[in-house]
């Protein structure tokens, strides 16, 4: 289960994202849409839910889902206590799912907004003056369908497959449906339906399978298969053999009946005739959802029929549209394969390198001829990979709007966010990381930047405050800025605050400037709120802004106008999985060291070292440097004499000093890895990374060495 | 009367491992073959009921130990012992013949599951 | 199957040696063995630390079980192997003298540890098996990596806990 629980996070939040947007649009304008959005929504959250065994999640999605569903049947106006009580149970679903250790301490509140919601339901039909829909028996009949579970064929085949069916048949053949579902924790799902599908061919045709063929081979299922197929088989017997394949857990095959019988193509579960026909969606079987076409029952495609051609093709069109959904642009990987191939490439590029050498030394033109085309391949591949760990900045910028909301009720200032440039890509390790430091800077703005309305007003200001989210590209960064029209800072009141907390001294407090007196916010131990409030005073203050942004090599930057706004500014870099790196030796041991951290590299003479109260220094163009040796400050051997020492200059923020090592080895790109979980707080070390020759080398962390 | 098995890995750690568990099971290993050219030889020589196969083996591979095994008799029962991420090879190796796979690492259960299937 | 407690199962057992003594891990913890290679130290790392190796490209730590339980740091020869084992869903390296075998114990004859065992710390073994006149002392893998300073504290943690 443990690897499908990040698989159930990603998607789960991913659907408490939507929900949420569609309740923000609903609260501006209500549309259809909306509803069948949330509807659908809901009702994978709670398939997902019910698969991992989360009964509070899928109890609660599924009161969410009926009443939904009942909404967006009938012609019910929107009130704001319906959408209130949304973003509640939305709210509290999303408590769950970052609590999936233990759900069960909110098993209480779960029951009584299940309660809530079905009131709300209850009254909404009594309303309508139509019987309640019987919801339970809906879920039981479906997990009874298991292998009975029919899938709307005709609203799915294409022409091409309506032609193979319609042969089949004029050869005197039978049309089947065969599904078959395999054991949870399967392993290798796409060789296993391979194996399936090799076996079935033994007996007849497939014409078509649900997923499809190439969701299949790429893994993209859960476990469930269905397949069309034609032929004559022997039933029992093709049941005996794919029952016989390992890790097939049940198998159902049901004749087709392809003509008069209308029954046979659709189930139509709640039993009102041309009320509403639920028809499996192609995207619907890997998340065990249902999805409800309103067009009542759907025409026999097969059939040469009476009605109207028109509606006919209206309704293929409206089913391939849907199906051809499933063969969207963007497939789901599961990022641990993301990050195994970029592993991968990155091992490729450094045994290129080391090949490229080896190939310069034969002097052979031939061979130098094509490791220069390797050489360019390679780096296009590096790109391209690279390019996969990318996605828009827009997965942490969508929850702001909901939070703006919030706390712009909270806090009683009428507020508008205003987001551009959400379609920026980032590595996805930074996106993850800067949730965070934004969700910080963002409630600062509303918080402290923002006046409230008659402050705003008297100073001549527009009642609605404004923040703007911004993200775009510039060189090898991406900057994002939070900018508020709100008061701004008062550099009079960060220095004496400044002051009080004993981070600046009477005499420097004179002397700070405009810019350094903003930057004195980063400062350990500092925050401006005169009293904590719910909003941004939880015990962090800036200095957790900057250090999280710092930790993925990004920097941050304040600018102010007192009385116009303020603005902060994150400069992040675009990916962190390779860095260029200066090697050197030291104590025989080979380090890496982020060359973003190298100021330059040296050579010193033993009378270059000077010592200021026992501690060595070197004076380079009038600066004073601090110089240690690696070895030491690694605790990995003794500093020895030596007639020259190769130095290198390292820069971290406004700390300098001169590492001493034993050998400087030359630049290379290396692909960083993390230490294992056991050894991953070790000061001073940033991860590990793997050479040519199979050895293993420790990146250093130098704001860590420098401590 | 237990199944007869001949097990065939090139790490003596996981034919250890399956033994073990077949055995346990009341499966009969009638041989450990540590590459694709001692299964070979060694399915003539003790006819088993089933063999498990590793791929990636020195000698020959899983592969063509199937191929050869499958050419000599045609109702031999193989079942594929692969690493997870080799899909082609165990797409190639069910091609050739083999009849049903696992993968590794594998839960004891699964194993004895997958054998009663193909072996009956 | 084996998480039964109340009725007696079959264990699975790698045995290996460090010193003169013979222990063992559970077989289904163990991932695979290696022979002894190239580490990188770790510096600032907790002393039992041997340091990292690279797995088929994953970053591992390796544990010196000499030095983690204090026993006279041996020569390494072509019979030191590395069993990689899994500890809390990630993997680590475990350095002994020599693997010896795989078995198969009766739950019955895992006996908990007495108070000391041949001047290793008892908080590392889960249990110790007796075979006629063989004693093995099967470990307790969890603990393996976890330092002493962080067993005391989840010590002063969980009688807390228990006092309430």
């Amino acid at each position: 289960m443990e690897e499908y629980r990040d698989l159930f996070l990603a998607e789960a939040n991913e659907y408490l994202q939507n929900l949420n947007r569609c309740l923000l649009e609903m609260e501006k304008e209500p549309q259809g849409e909306q509803l069948t959005e949330m509807f659908r929504a809901a009702h994978s959250l709670k398939g997902m839910a019910g698969t991992m065994g989360y009964d509070l999640i899928s109890g609660l999605t599924h009161e969410m889902e009926s009443l939904l569903d009942q909404l967006r049947s009938g012609e019910a106006t929107i009130e704001k206590e319906f959408i209130d009580l949304l973003f509640d149970a939305v709210d509290l679903v999303q408590l769950l799912v970052d609590n999936l250790e233990n759900q069960d301490k909110f098993s209480a509140e779960v029951k009584a907004l299940e309660k809530k919601l079905q009131a709300w339901g209850l009254r909404k039909e009594l309303h309508k003056n139509l019987p309640p829909l019987e919801a339970e028996d809906e879920q039981e009949a479906e997990k009874d369908a298991a292998g009975q579970k029919q899938i709307a064929w005709e609203g799915l085949v294409n022409e091409f497959e309506k032609e193979m069916l319609k042969d089949a048949v004029s050869r005197g053949e039978k049309i089947y449906q065969i599904y078959i579902c395999l054991r949870r924790g399967s392993l290798l799902k796409s060789v296993r339906a391979f194996l399936v599908l090799k076996n079935i061919e033994k007996q007849g045709e497939v014409i078509k399978t649900l997923p499809s063929i190439h969701e299949l081979e790429e893994e993209k299922f859960d476990r469930e298969i269905f397949l069309l197929i034609t032929g004559k088989p022997d039933v029992a017997a093709l049941k005996e053999s794919l029952e016989k394949i390992a890790e097939v857990e049940n198998v159902g095959i049901i004749e087709i009946v392809e003509q008069g019988e209308p029954k046979a193509w659709e189930i139509t579960r709640d039993g009102i005739p041309g009320r509403k026909t639920s028809v499996m969606h192609p995207e619907a079987v890997n998340e065990q959802t249902a999805l409800s076409l309103q067009d009542g029952g759907i025409a026999l495609a097969l059939k040469e029929s009476d009605d109207s051609p028109e509606d006919i093709s209206q309704v293929i069109k409206k089913a391939r549209s849907l199906s051809s959904r499933s063969t969207e642009k963007t497939i789901r990987v599961e990022t641990a394969k993301l990050d195994n191939l970029v592993n991968l490439v990155g091992e490729l590029i450094i045994n290129r390198t080391r090949v490229i050498e080896l190939g310069k030394k034969t002097g052979d033109e031939l061979l130098e001829g094509s490791l220069e085309q390797l050489e360019r391949i390679t780096a296009e591949l590096q790109s391209v990979v690279m390019a996969l760990r990318m996605v828009p900045i827009k997965q942490v910028f969508d929850r702001f709007p909901r939070m703006v909301r919030d706390l712009s009720v909270e806090k009683q200032k009428e507020i508008e966010l205003i987001i551009s440039g959400e379609e920026t890509e980032l590595d996805r390790t930074i996106v993850n990381q800067i949730g965070d430091p934004l969700v910080h800077l963002l409630r600062n703005a509303v918080d402290h930047g923002l006046e409230d309305r008659e402050e705003r007003i008297s100073n001549g200001k527009d009642p609605v405050g404004k923040i703007y989210l911004e993200a775009r590209h510039e060189g090898s960064h991406v900057v994002v800025s939070v900018e508020d029209d709100g008061r701004g800072i008062d550099p009079e009141a960060i220095k004496a605050k400044a002051l009080e907390k004993n981070i600046i001294t009477a005499e420097e407090m004179d002397k700070i400037g405009f810019e350094e007196s903003l930057r004195l916010i980063f400062k350990n131990g500092f925050s401006t709120s005169r009293e904590v409030t719910d909003i941004s005073g939880r015990g962090v203050g800036m200095d957790v802004v900057k250090t999280s942004i710092e930790a993925i090599n990004g920097t941050v930057e304040v600018k102010s106008k007192p009385g116009r706004g303020c603005r902060f500014m994150l400069r992040l870099p675009l990916t962190l999985a390779i860095i260029r790196t200066l090697m050197v030796e030291s104590a025989k041991e080979v380090y890496a060291i982020p060359i973003e951290a190298v100021r330059e590299n040296l050579y010193i003479e033993p009378r270059d070292i000077k010592t200021i109260q026992g501690d060595k220094v070197i004076t380079l163009r009038e600066e004073v440097l601090p110089l240690c040796c690696l070895k030491e400050i690694l605790g990995m051997g003794r500093f020895e004499e030596q007639d020259i020492y190769p130095v290198v200059v390292v820069q971290t923020g406004d700390k300098k000093a001169g590492f001493i090592v034993d050998k400087l080895l030359g630049q290379q790109e290396v692909v960083i890895k993390s230490l294992s979980k056991f050894v991953n707080d070790i000061k001073g070390i940033a991860g590990a990374t793997v050479l040519g020759d199979g050895r293993v080398t420790l990146i250093l962390d130098v704001a860590g060495l420098l401590e | 009367m237990g199944k007869r098995i001949l097990i065939t890995d090139d790490t003596a750690f996981m034919r250890m491992t399956l033994r073990n568990v077949l055995e346990k099971n009341g499966y009969e290993v009638v041989g450990e073959a540590e590459d694709g050219l001692q299964a070979v030889e060694m399915y003539s020589s003790v006819n088993p009921d089933l063999v498990t196969m590793d791929i990636t083996m020195p000698k020959m591979d899983g592969i063509e130990a199937i191929k050869r095994i499958m050419q000599k008799d045609p109702d031999a029962k193989i079942i594929v012992v692969s690493a997870m991420g080799q899909k082609a090879l165990v797409i190639e190796a069910l091609n050739s013949g083999a009849k049903d796979f696992i993968v590794k690492p594998f839960q004891p259960d699964r194993i004895v599951e997958a054998l009663q299937k193909v072996g009956g | 199957m084996a998480d039964n407690k109340d009725t007696v199962f079959e264990v699975q057992l790698v045995a290996f040696k460090l010193e003169n003594e013979e222990f063992a891990v559970n077989i289904q913890k163990v991932r695979e063995v290696l022979r002894m290679t190239q580490v990188t130290p770790l510096p600032q790392s907790a002393h039992f630390i041997e340091g990292i190796i690279n797995l088929r490209g994953e970053i591992i730590p390796v544990v010196d079980l000499r030095r983690r339980f204090e026993l006279s740091s041996g020569e390494r020869n072509d019979q030191t192997r590395i069993i990689i084992v899994e500890i809390q869903d990630s993997n680590v390296g475990l350095i002994v003298d020599s693997v010896t075998e795989v078995m198969r114990l009766s739950s019955e004859v895992i006996q908990p540890p007495p108070a000391k065992v041949a001047g290793t710390r008892t908080d590392l073994i889960k249990g110790v098996g007796k075979i006629s006149d063989r004693l093995l002392i099967v470990l307790e893998l969890d603990r393996i990596l976890t330092t002493q300073e962080k067993i005391a504290l989840e010590e002063v943690t969980l009688g807390e806990n228990a006092g309430v």
